[in-house]
């Protein structure tokens, strides 16, 4: 017995194919709304478990600057340098639109808009789900194959605690970091391309975009990155542990919760862009 | 019950040997040692495995010190498990840590101390079982039996009140012979602490055991010692 029981039966009386349809339809459902609602439980897990606690702090700790060394340091030169060529092709476009209907002064909002709000949140994002998640899906998936996760268990010591909660919290502080830079390298970025097309001086066009920048684009973009990074982290997580068998799982895994993120990151941001516009 | 570490009752495993009783009863007392004889390999480490908790069976249930497991929460689960020792070549170190960091782990995690001070304290444990010139080595580098002797240090240093173990490879003869057999023998003179050892062949470990249970012809064969010239007597009478 489910909630869509009462529409099966409806469906059980109908000739086979469509019936078969509904049914495969219906189990699909069920599976993403099961799938979805664990990942939201162990999100709330992981955010409990934080301050459930008072013991492990110390190697925790440790485990939380591994992953912000990981994701922050040893990956923030190509979200730069990407960063700097999203700046490049924005404002390239933008240069040459804006001139032909003299709008030039609106290449901050759109600075603003683009960079801040609206695709720097994504860009990092995605650019966290392929470095980290995918890294964390497929370390924690091996050691569940290959019996550490029980090992750990042995000890007494919470998995999701021990494992979960400093790469929960890395990834999401890490994110923060590389969207400061991102932003700040797609404006840099932005700026030397318009160098291409005339003389333009960083005065000006950085005060049009400190201009154009609102504490409301500030306070959006952040929220957007703390969620994304906490969706990441607990997608990768979920699909990581989910491994038990042999390892040919962990590759199936890694790339579902590829998959999966991604589709949580867009939900999540049209979410929040629709809810900054109502 | 309360007299019990461990009883497994109407207990039917995920993967039951055919031949084994179906259910399953055992009862360990507090003290006690007792031998599982003539168990192949998977089975006893599937059956160490569900009573340390982290295996359901299919069927019956696990109580420890009197709790039933079954309907213990995740935290109480956990620290159940650091009352006990649970070693079977099924269980793995942590590949990422060193042999010292894997050891560590447990006292660091919940204790707040420092490796080196807990290394320290346990430092004879390692020498008996002569790990010390192993500490910075990673599990994957380390011959089979090596690494179990490393689990079995990382298990002892919990300090348990029960030990749940395998015996038989990869430990080899001569391991449990000069090594194990020795240091179960001071662990139970010292802590009094509870055992099930199972294995194919346990004769090297009755010097330790109270109760041997020998699977033969489709039974459970109970043989009591009552006494062992390295097991007096008086050690059955509580009086201190």
């Amino acid at each position: 017995m489910n909630l869509l029981t009462p529409i099966s039966n409806l469906f059980a009386g109908l000739p086979g194919a469509l019936s078969q349809v509904w049914f495969a339809l219906s189990r699909a459902v069920l599976d993403y709304s099961s799938r979805l609602l664990s990942i939201c439980a162990l999100y709330y897990r992981l955010l409990v478990s934080t301050f459930s606690e008072r013991t492990g702090w110390r190697l925790m700790f440790q485990e939380f600057l591994k992953q912000i060394y990981f994701t922050s340091v040893q990956g923030a030169h190509v979200l730069i340098f990407s960063a700097l060529m999203l700046g490049l092709v924005v404002n390239l476009h933008a240069t040459q639109e804006l001139t032909r209907v003299q709008g030039e002064e609106y290449v901050g909002w759109l600075l603003v808009t683009i960079i801040i709000r609206e695709v720097g949140p994504v860009w990092a994002a995605f650019f966290v789900l392929l470095h980290s998640g995918s890294a964390i899906t497929v370390e924690l998936g091996t050691m569940a194959v290959t019996r550490e996760v029980e090992a750990l268990e042995l000890m007494g010591i919470d998995p999701y605690r021990y494992l979960g909660v400093p790469r929960f919290w890395g990834l999401i502080v890490s994110l923060a970091v590389l969207y400061v830079l991102m932003a700040l390298a797609a404006v840099l970025g932005g700026f030397l391309i318009s160098q291409l097309f005339g003389e333009t001086f960083w005065e000006k066009y950085w005060g049009s975009f400190l201009h154009n920048l609102t504490s409301m684009d500030v306070a959006l973009g952040f929220s957007k990155i703390t969620s994304f990074g906490g969706i990441i982290a607990t997608v990768s997580i979920y699909f990581g542990l989910k491994a038990e068998r042999h390892l040919g799982e962990v590759a199936a895994y890694t790339s579902k919760g590829s998959l999966v993120g991604l589709v949580l990151v867009v939900s999540l941001d049209i979410i929040l862009s629709t809810a900054y516009y109502l | 019950m309360l007299h019990h570490s461990l009883i497994l009752r109407e207990l039917v495993l995920a993967e039951h040997p055919p031949h084994w009783p179906r259910p399953f009863r055992l009862e360990l007392g507090l003290k006690e040692c007792l031998l599982l004889e003539g168990v192949a390999l998977e089975q006893a480490q599937e059956l160490v495995q569900v009573a340390a908790t982290l295996k359901l069976p299919q069927e019956g249930e696990v109580r420890l010190w009197g709790r039933q497991t079954a309907a213990l929460s995740r935290p109480e689960l956990f620290a159940l498990r650091r009352r006990l020792a649970c070693i079977s070549p099924r269980l793995a170190l942590l590949h990422r840590l060193t042999v010292a960091e894997n050891l560590v782990l447990g006292p660091c995690f919940f204790q707040a101390r420092t490796a080196p001070a807990v290394l320290e304290e346990h430092s004879p444990l390692l020498e008996r079982l002569e790990l010390t010139d192993l500490l910075r080595a990673f599990p994957p580098e380390l011959p089979d039996n090596v690494a179990y002797r490393v689990l079995f240090a990382r298990e002892l240093m919990k300090e348990p009140e029960l030990i749940l173990a395998v015996m038989g490879p990869p430990l080899t003869p001569v391991d449990q012979q000069r090594l194990i057999l020795p240091l179960l023998q001071d662990w139970q003179a010292k802590k009094g602490v509870a055992m099930l050892l199972a294995g194919r062949s346990l004769r090297l470990f009755t010097p330790l055991a109270h109760r041997l249970l020998r699977f033969h012809h489709g039974r459970f064969l109970e043989h009591y010692f009552l006494e062992h010239e390295s097991r007096p007597l008086e050690t059955f009478l509580p009086l201190f």
